[in-house]
């Protein structure tokens, strides 16, 4: 795949795990990766990414005498996500069209 | 490896970033390794399937490259009057070749963007002259039939072409800035590997 496309890709399926509940680096790429290939060295320049776009903030939470980083989705977060919902079905659009193509061959 | 070893490998070969970027970076794995051991592994498990090059590469391309330059001019110079005067009398040196460095950068910036500019110019030439050859052909009738109909012609052919024209016109600027791209992450790769001005 596009590496731009998967990299664009992989930002909103944090996004997605965020907006269920808040949560931290491991259980993100643990929840993720039954659906998409992530490891947490992939995870990591995302989240950066995410956070200087504001799309998410963290917070530090106190777990075994350690502090844990915990993300959380912001509003801009959300609306990226209803954004891409909305340019997925023109891309979907667009391969039904291809795949129709490619199988009338 | 040991998580402590692990940690101070990254640290190492991470050392030309930002001191708040190598804290947050070290921070987040040592989480993750806490995590993974939590959740049932051992500590070299934990450990030995995160791959440090892997790890690097991809902070290196992700950060940045004026925030490494900025990073890499703060820690090496500390500017003595020794190192102020050495660098004025090198200066007949240094500054032609900064200079040249430079336009050459300058310029290629600049033929790239005159190579975008005139394939679009191409196209937009062949729309105009298209309109004006069909707008034109009408007062052409009044002299000549014959040249009219060609004017017609002509006109349509080439908006015919401008429209044939402006999709790959579109692909080719992309594939252009594309290959900048790649051009550029080519580069800073390099200045970014052990070895390279920024290492």
């Amino acid at each position: 795949m596009d590496i731009q496309l998967k990299r664009g890709i992989l930002d909103i399926c944090v996004l997605a795990v965020l907006q269920k509940e808040d949560s931290y680096g491991y259980k993100i790429v643990k929840d993720l990766l039954p659906f998409v290939e992530i490891s947490e060295s992939t995870l990591y320049p995302i989240l950066k990414r995410l956070e200087s776009s504001n799309l998410v903030r963290f917070y530090q939470v106190e777990h075994n005498s350690r502090l844990r980083k915990y993300y959380q989705i912001t509003e801009q977060g959300k609306e990226r996500i209803s954004e891409f919902i909305c340019e997925w079905e023109d891309v979907m659009k667009m391969y039904r069209f291809i795949k129709g193509g490619t199988e009338n061959e | 490896m040991s998580k402590t070893e692990f940690l101070e490998a990254l640290k190492s070969r991470i050392a030309q970033l930002p001191p708040i970027e190598i804290d947050k970076t070290i921070a987040y794995y040592s989480e993750i390794i806490d995590d993974r051991i939590e959740d049932g592994m051992t500590e070299s498990e934990a450990i030995s399937s995160l791959d440090l090059d892997s790890i690097v590469s991809q902070i290196m391309l992700d950060t940045p490259l004026y925030t490494l330059i900025k990073a890499k001019a703060k820690k090496s110079y500390a500017w003595t009057a020794g190192k102020i005067a050495f660098v004025i009398i090198c200066s007949p040196i240094w500054v032609p070749l900064l200079i040249a460095v430079l336009s050459v950068i300058f310029a290629l910036a600049i033929s790239v963007l005159a190579v975008i500019f005139s394939i679009f110019a191409v196209v937009f030439s062949l729309g105009i002259a298209g309109v004006f050859a069909v707008i034109s052909s009408p007062f052409e009738f009044a002299s000549s039939a014959g040249i009219g109909l060609t004017s017609l012609g002509t006109g349509f052919v080439l908006v015919g072409l401008m429209l044939l024209a402006v999709y790959p016109a579109v692909i080719i600027c992309n594939l252009i800035a594309k290959a900048c791209k790649k051009l550029f992450n080519k580069i800073k790769s390099l200045l970014v590997q052990k070895g390279g001005i920024l290492s």
